[in-house]
């Protein structure tokens, strides 16, 4: 027994392939491109959710609800208000391997190649760039310089769609919001 | 050869004068055949990802008015994705990334003979199978990908046949030694595949054209009769449309979105003849939160059902729906 297409389908097929083929290469996505527009801020107080799949307790501040991470993707180590969200808070000692879900506030600002990292004469700490932006599903994903890069869920009204690979981004950390121990 | 076979075997069986005859020869190299296009067929139904699940249901499609109904519950766990971001490949403007697959499923398939001879006598089909397998996605642009794949399954198929009738009590033990009937089969099937799939975004909607041909091929190795050893191959070919939209509203902190497909799948060789079926259409909706990049790993969680229908054939299935992506 043999298995057998029809050939007009395959015909057809073999054309759609081509033609979608020819429609442009693939490019691996770059945050050291220069992004297109003015310069300026494009927004900013950018509510976003990011998940840190491994991070060490560096020190514990229960009182005050602080806490200090090392991160692999992160500025490392980096101090964090913990949520009110967050409990036993006291249990954790430092060595402690964690996933943790941190909510940052950010701004993003497209800024001129060669051009000091400045808006109205005002100096940007710029600690990322843009790599690529998921619409749909509503991902910024930024690159450090260190070439890691990290994804931030943000909120509905976020307009995704005036961010570009390459756009400036300020990151500012607010709270970590959940914390799980890690097997 | 086979589909003719497929359809003697209730006539046979329904027949007492073919039936009191002793079968030998051509006549039951016709009826082995359809019992091993059987077998392949409810191996790779059991257990392949690229196929649907559900409750389906027959009426008489061996032979029209031959008052052979069938019932079938196919059960499954498993799925494919994609690891990782693409990477590039080498100096080439193509990207890729591994690919995983893999599947574990039980089917159930019960005919009711209604009528003749064999009138209240029941053929219970069991299968079982496992597979597991991957390969490589290239991206040629943002868009289009294709994905050559290679998978192993192993399969363990059974049928118990309960003799009411009066007529088949008296024949059992012939028709057993024959191989007909009550017999188990172990198989191990190679499957090697290729996916094409086009990726198109509108606003915040996802549309994803999908085209999966996927070749099997089937032996056996282990099986309770000498006469029913299995080697064959089958043929599947997959078109789908999926849609999905996100609804711009939060349930839980996680955003509610929409989607669905609608997909036509036709069969070939084995699988076809086996399952007196030529293609099968699925028309699948759900509704999910989307987890991504909140959960890790997990896409979306929610509910999902479809409808399907093909030749001679309808079912439907409805649970959970949950995608991952790695």
């Amino acid at each position: 027994m043999q298995v057998r297409l029809p050939n007009s389908a395959l015909a057809h097929s073999l054309l759609l392939f081509a033609t979608l083929a020819l429609s442009g290469c693939w490019t691996p996505p770059r945050s050291d491109v220069q992004p297109p527009g003015e310069s300026g801020l494009i927004a900013a107080h950018i509510r976003g959710e990011s998940h840190e799949d491994l991070v060490v307790v560096e020190a514990v501040d229960a009182r005050s609800r602080m806490l200090s991470l090392a991160s692999a993707t992160r500025r490392s180590p980096g101090t964090y208000r913990v949520s009110a969200k967050v409990s036993r808070l006291g249990q954790l000692k430092p060595g402690d391997q964690l996933r943790a879900t941190v909510l940052d506030e950010l701004s993003v600002y497209a800024l001129r190649a060669g051009e000091p990292a400045s808006i109205a004469g005002e100096h940007i700490e710029v600690d990322a760039r843009v790599l690529s932006v998921d619409r749909s599903y509503r991902l910024l994903i930024v690159q450090y310089p260190d070439g890691e890069h990290e994804i931030f869920k943000v909120g509905l009204g976020v307009k995704l769609g005036t961010m570009h690979a390459g756009d400036a981004v300020v990151i500012r950390p607010l709270e970590l919001i959940a914390l799980k121990r890690r097997k | 050869m086979r589909r003719e076979a497929c359809r003697l075997l209730p006539l046979l069986l329904l027949s007492p004068i073919a039936a009191a005859q002793s079968l030998s020869g051509p006549e039951l190299d016709q009826l082995l055949d359809a019992q091993r296009a059987r077998v392949e067929a409810l191996t790779i139904l059991g257990a392949d990802f690229g196929l649907a699940s559900g409750e389906f249901h027959s009426t008489g499609h061996y032979v029209a008015g031959s008052g052979v109904d069938t019932d079938m519950t196919v059960s499954k766990f498993g799925g494919g994705g994609d690891i990782g971001d693409p990477q590039a490949l080498g100096t080439l403007p193509i990207g890729w990334q591994p690919t995983i697959q893999g599947s574990m499923g039980w089917i159930d398939s019960t005919d009711h003979l209604e009528a003749g001879v064999l009138a209240g006598d029941e053929s219970e089909f069991r299968a079982y199978a496992v597979q597991f397998g991957g390969g490589a996605r290239f991206w040629l642009n943002d868009a289009l990908s294709v994905a050559p794949t290679v998978m192993g399954m192993y399969g363990h198929t059974s049928d118990t046949y309960d003799a009411n009738s009066v007529y088949m009590r008296e024949n059992l033990s012939r028709v057993v030694s024959l191989g007909l009937i009550d017999w188990e089969v172990d198989t191990w099937t190679v499957r090697p595949a290729l996916d094409v799939q086009y990726l198109l975004t509108l606003d915040r909607t996802i549309i994803t054209l999908t085209s999966d041909a996927a070749f099997f091929d089937t032996q056996s190795f282990s099986s309770s009769n000498t006469r029913l050893s299995i080697l064959g191959t089958s043929g599947s070919w997959d078109n789908k449309l999926d849609i999905d939209e996100p609804l711009d509203v939060l349930f839980l902190g996680h955003e509610l979105r929409i989607g669905g497909y609608l997909s036509r799948t036709d069969l070939y060789g084995g699988l076809r003849d086996g399952l007196q079926v030529e293609h099968i259409n699925e028309l699948h909706a759900r509704l999910v939160l989307d987890f991504l990049g909140q959960w890790w790993k997990v896409q979306w969680i929610g509910i999902g059902g479809s409808y399907l229908w093909g030749t001679a054939i309808t079912g439907w299935t409805f649970g959970a729906d949950v995608n991952f992506r790695f």
